[in-house]
């Protein structure tokens, strides 16, 4: 295995169960420092899951898992969150009944750092705190075409779009890791195509390590500098695109899943 | 400062024209001394002030608090025990000084508010419904402690308290408190800590994951919340100088809910109006009550609620917004 040499996010022996059924099952694997890393696997295969469990939706049963040389089991979800770790949604999650803005600026939480009676008294701290967060975030909306739709609704979005404020929401956070949760799904081909520049892009400007859940194939082959292949929560190849390419294990991981090609 | 002007209204004049309308209104009435206008005027601010931050809590935060009158009472109570405890240690009698009122209120507010934490962080930890059910149970409890406590005059009710001589300070003072509570929830919606209110409503998983504390967030907007019915139970005692457990039943909070949803959950502007509505449809139906000798404000309400819900879930807010949107104008 070519592990990295410096990892920002490590899973020892993890294990996730619901009731008898082990959806991660004794997982290591390890996410280098400024890597794009993805996780591939058919259905079910325990891919979210393994997301969940880092962010602190679940809590594993067994195993270790540590973002930055910290542990991250018994935080709350918001905590970990604060430790750097982004993320975006396989069925997306966003404010669906704001604006564009303001769900950009929810992502922004640790640019805020003015007191509870600043907004009522318009403190030159909290008017300048505000404009900076905006500015900076339709820097970000501009980055993603989405600049012009700041004030429409979330839910207004199509598809496509709203996958991307996903992901501007989250950035905006300035994480060190961020994951994203099949985020081609529902696009089309030069949509795909578009984002995969995107994510190349975002990697290169924010200087951070992607995690990276997809099934387009191609993207995966595309970008990714090593791949974790899942299957039944367990990872059962990892390495460079090309190894996973040839790998029979994997092969038949989804031939026998869902006949998927690679 | 124009500029600062707009940014603090966030250019929506509305709230504002109401407000100085409602002043304007009770400072006449003040000379017009008819009494029954002027408790009207009063009854409407207070309702204005609970609905507003029943408003923060149900509609912003997205909870289902079932418990608003059970913090107004305490709020009403602890001011009016106080003033009297004030009373027989300093004997200020018919001439309290005004200030005293806005003190008491504060401190009702405080001890509202602290029962509000004391409440809230265990039961909004949890997910669901059961920050409803720990709220009725306590205003519940609150109601039954106060009807088994003999010093605050049990169910007979409570009175011999400071209560202010003018109508013109009673009223002002109350305004005082909505405009407070109305501008700062409305400011506080343009800041990280509204927004995410907002995104607790929204949606807790993804708040969590952008690194809001929901909890906590959920705690803080249920102490203010309570803070602002303890205030409003404050004005309340102050202003009818007596005090019965059964104004703090059931029916008190559902009155409030009723102005919440009708103003279309979430809008500060639409509870201003449902106020208005819960406040004097009571008063406009008493003829036809007199007439028929049923109460039809309970058949009102629902009927009003239903036809709310099919026609425009988002109250009158939904309205409000959909005469914004008309084509030509912007
Ligand atoms: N909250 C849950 N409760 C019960 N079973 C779950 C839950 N979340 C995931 N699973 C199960 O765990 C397995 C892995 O799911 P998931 O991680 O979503 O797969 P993938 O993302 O790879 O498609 C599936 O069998 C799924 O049904
Ligand atoms: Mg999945």
């Amino acid at each position: 295995m070519n592990a990295p040499l410096k990892s920002i996010l490590e899973f020892k022996n993890v294990t996730m169960s619901f009731g008898g059924l082990k959806a991660v099952s004794d997982l290591s694997f390890a996410v280098g420092e400024k890597e794009l890393v993805a996780l591939i696997g058919p259905n079910g295969a325990g891919k979210t899951t393994v997301f969940n469990v880092m962010t602190g939706i679940y809590r594993p049963q067994s195993g270790n898992i540590n973002f930055r040389n910290k542990s991250v089991l018994g935080l709350k979800a918001h905590q970990i969150s604060g430790l750097g770790l982004g993320r975006t949604f396989q069925n997306i999650r966003l404010f669906k009944n704001l604006t564009v803005m303001q769900n950009v600026l929810i992502g922004a939480q640790p640019h805020f750092k003015y007191g509870f009676w600043e907004p009522l008294v318009l403190s030159s701290r909290f008017l300048e705190t505000e404009a900076n967060a905006k500015k900076y975030a339709l820097e970000l909306l501009g980055h993603f075409d989405l600049k012009q739709k700041q004030d429409e609704l979330a839910s207004s979005l199509p598809y496509g779009e709203q996958r991307k404020l996903e992901m501007v929401r989250s950035l905006i956070g300035m994480p060190r890791l961020i994951c994203l949760d099949e985020p081609a799904a529902g696009m089309n081909h030069k949509e795909t195509e578009d984002l995969m520049n995107l994510i190349l892009k975002i990697k290169k400007d924010f200087d951070q390590a992607v995690f990276l859940i997809e099934h387009d194939m191609k993207l995966v082959m595309g970008i990714s500098e090593r791949i974790v292949v899942l299957d039944h929560g367990c990872c059962i190849e990892e390495g460079s695109p090309e190894k996973v390419r040839g790998s029979k294990a994997v092969i038949e991981a989804y031939l026998g899943a869902d006949g998927g090609s690679l | 400062m124009p500029k600062k002007f707009k940014l603090f209204f966030n250019s929506n004049y509305f709230p504002l024209v109401v407000l100085v309308f409602i002043g304007a209104l009770g400072w006449g009435a003040s000379f017009a001394l008819d009494s029954f206008v002027q408790l009207l005027l009063v009854y409407l601010v207070i309702n204005m002030i609970l609905a507003s931050s029943l408003n923060l809590i149900n509609g912003i935060t997205g909870q289902f608090s079932l418990g608003h009158a059970g913090f107004m009472a305490i709020g009403a109570y602890s001011s009016a025990f106080l003033s009297l405890w004030l009373n027989r240690h300093f004997g200020l009698g018919e001439n309290a000084p005004s200030l005293i009122f806005i003190v008491l209120a504060l401190a009702a507010g405080a001890s509202a508010g602290l029962a509000g934490y004391l409440v809230g962080l265990p039961s909004l930890r949890l997910k669901g419904d059961y920050l409803a059910v720990v709220t009725l149970g306590f205003s519940e409890i609150i109601r039954v402690v106060i009807i088994n406590t003999n010093e605050i005059g049990g169910p007979r009710g409570f009175g011999g308290f400071l209560a202010p001589q003018s109508f013109l300070f009673s009223f002002t003072h109350a305004l005082f408190w909505l405009v407070f509570c109305y501008f700062l929830i409305q400011r506080l919606l343009k800041s990280n800590l509204g927004r995410s209110f907002l995104s607790v409503r929204e949606d807790e998983i993804a708040a969590e994951s952008l690194g809001v504390d929901t909890t906590k967030t959920k705690v803080r907007a249920f102490v203010i919340s309570s803070f602002f019915a303890g205030v409003a139970g404050s004005l309340f005692a102050h202003f009818v100088a007596y005090l019965t457990p059964q104004t703090f039943s059931f029916a008190k909070t559902v009155d409030i809910i009723i102005m919440v949803v009708l103003g279309g959950m979430g809008s500060l502007e639409g509870c201003l109006i449902a106020a208005v509505i819960v406040t004097l449809l009571p008063e406009a139906l008493r003829p036809l009550q007199d007439l028929t000798g049923v109460d039809l404000r309970m058949l009102i309400y629902s009927l009003m609620l239903i036809l709310v819900m099919i026609l425009r879930p988002q109250g009158i807010y939904g309205i409000l917004q959909s005469f914004k949107k008309r084509p030509g104008a912007k």
